[in-house]
């Protein structure tokens, strides 16, 4: 890693220049994205949200450098991705823990092989007790619960030491209670590690409550149509007026057009509603 | 007003006082005891009906005469041979060598077949040279490999080591080739965000995969390899268990040919067991339904 950019505020940590992503399906071609110009400042938190096929996924992918397959470059720290890196830590909508490693070794997984043992046990150490696992080093992720997974999925991220987090709707598959408890560990997480953070989700409560700045997508193709700053003091809770206007104008974008009155009334009192604006909410986009 | 109040907590629902019940045990009915006295008595030990049963069988047939004598022994005839084998060494002298035959066959079988399964499954140009000839090989029956491989090396060790790999490695061919292609494209992802190497990826993500369809196949490949081995010792050997209960056979003592059979049987179920045991530790990790 390179410490002397982690003080170079003035360089954006990541920037995105795509001109499309195209697929082929059934034949024919297919375009993913389409032109998408963004920053990502240093030790910012962005959110992306969107419908299904707005191209969230498929942005989050190439910033990691899982699929270069775009036209265009993205930058991290004035270098040009040419593919996945530790200083760009991923965290899957599902926990990806391998079943047949213990929760340490699987943390220990993202590690670069020339580490040494008493190092990849540091570092394993300090990540369980960053998501507060510890002790929970010698269990199978088959007797973790799937917050706990998930826990453990993001100290593997972690235990890089990364300067950018990429979180593809890491909360999407935990019940609510849960997922409200786990965004403000998030939270806690990003800001004391001072993370520079991407996340993905459906969910614009969760958008609002943990990102400096929304980003609204539509597709396919996959563009921005709205970038929303959150200036509202932390923590913020999604019951919060602040919240709620906010909530209110995104919606407006993710329609493309004024939230229907119905629509209003039936998001204020419910946070699941959400889904309203992403029908085939549980799935992956891509 | 007390009409309208639930139900008492203490009322539970009949399923939900079951629920902790064995999964395959039939629920009696209330305060019914269905238990005979004949089952009392015989508690756990129901699994010895069917055993006894047929020794019981066996030893009428003999000592009736349906069964002549002279060429079947009854049990315990049998088993008395069976500790004399013991006490004067002869048996252990057939053990080593169908023993060290079995091992050896089915280790060098097991490893070369995992060897060319992993091929197959990770490698599309590994698959393309390998898989029409390994497709073309896998089902032929073992055991008609015998008189080629009695032609190439005789009698001695070679030509039954050399069969038990060809059963073990024919066998283990497939499940491995079918457990690496079986792994999950997610975990390799996670393998490949991490930059790790072909090598690591095969022997983190590939191969962890393939175990229980590994162990399930050897299993079967052990109990090929003993069908192999004491087919090939009754064809062509002079010595192993194979030989000695055909050779019994010939000489006429019955009581050691049923001695031996009885040797096989147990080491049959010993290497059975080493292998189930070895599967259940190498994959503790799984939670699945049989687990």
């Amino acid at each position: 890693m390179a410490p002397e950019l982690r003080s170079n505020a003035t360089v954006p940590a990541l920037a995105i220049r795509i001109h499309s992503k195209q697929v082929v399906v059934d034949r024919k071609p297919f375009g993913v994205l389409g032109a998408i110009d963004l920053d990502v400042q240093h030790r910012e938190i962005v959110a992306v949200v969107g419908t299904s096929g707005a191209g969230k996924t498929s942005l989050l992918r190439a910033v990691a450098g899982l699929d270069m397959a775009y036209d265009g470059e993205i930058r991290s720290f004035d270098s040009v991705i040419t593919g996945p890196a530790r200083e760009r830590g991923l965290v899957f909508q599902e926990h990806r823990l391998m079943p047949w490693m213990t929760v340490a070794n699987n943390v220990a997984y993202s590690l670069p092989s020339s580490d040494s043992r008493a190092t990849m046990r540091d570092k394993v150490r300090g990540a369980l007790e960053l998501v507060g696992l510890d002790g929970f080093e010698n269990a199978w992720p088959n007797q973790l619960s799937g917050g706990m997974s998930q826990r453990a999925s993001l100290a593997r991220a972690l235990a890089t030491a990364p300067e950018i987090l990429l979180l593809d709707e890491p909360l999407g598959a935990l019940d609510s209670l849960l997922r409200s408890q786990m965004q403000a560990e998030l939270e806690r997480l990003v800001l004391d590690q001072r993370l520079t953070a991407m996340l993905v989700t459906h969910d614009v409560d969760e958008a609002i409550v943990l990102a400096d700045r929304v980003i609204v997508m539509a597709g396919p193709p996959g563009r921005v149509v709205a970038q929303i700053p959150v200036e509202l003091a932390r923590p913020r809770r999604p019951v919060d007026p602040g919240v709620q206007s906010l909530r209110s104008e995104i919606l407006e974008h993710l329609h493309g057009q004024p939230v229907g009155a119905r629509q209003s009334v039936a998001i204020g009192s419910d946070r699941t509603t959400v889904n309203l604006a992403a029908p085939s909410g549980a799935e992956n986009d891509e | 007003m007390t009409l309208l109040r639930p139900e008492p907590a203490e009322v539970q629902h009949p399923e939900v006082r079951n629920a902790t019940a064995p999964v395959f045990s039939v629920p009696a009915g209330d305060g019914e005891d269905r238990t005979t006295v004949f089952e009392r008595a015989i508690g756990g030990l129901k699994w010895v009906i069917v055993p006894v049963g047929l020794v019981l069988t066996w030893h009428l047939a003999v000592e009736t005469g349906a069964v002549p004598s002279t060429l079947v022994a009854n049990p315990v005839d049998s088993v008395v041979r069976l500790f004399e084998l013991t006490a004067d060494g002869t048996i252990a002298e057939h053990v080593l060598a169908s023993l060290r035959r079995i091992l050896l066959g089915f280790t060098l079988g097991s490893i070369v077949g995992i060897v060319i399964g992993a091929i197959i499954g990770t490698s599309r140009a590994g698959a393309r040279v390998l898989e029409p000839t390994a497709l073309t090989l896998i089902p032929v029956p073992a055991v008609a490999w015998i008189p080629l491989l009695v032609v190439l090396f005789g009698i001695g060790e070679m030509s039954k080591v050399v069969l038990v790999s060809i059963g073990s490695a024919t066998t283990l061919i497939l499940a491995t080739a079918a457990g690496v292609r079986g792994a999950s494209r997610d975990l390799v992802e996670v393998a490949n965000l991490y930059e790790k190497s072909r090598f690591t990826l095969f022997r983190t993500v590939l191969l962890p995969s393939a175990v229980p369809g590994i162990i399930a196949s050897a299993r079967v490949a052990m109990a090929l390899s003993w069908t192999l081995l004491v087919a090939a010792e009754v064809i062509a050997s002079a010595n192993g268990l194979g030989w000695f209960i055909w050779d019994s056979r010939n000489f006429a003592r019955p009581a050691s040919m049923i001695a031996g059979m009885m040797v096989i049987g147990a080491l049959g179920k010993l290497t059975d067991t080493a292998l189930a045991r070895l599967g259940a530790h190498l994959t503790r990790w799984n939670r699945s339904y049989g687990s």
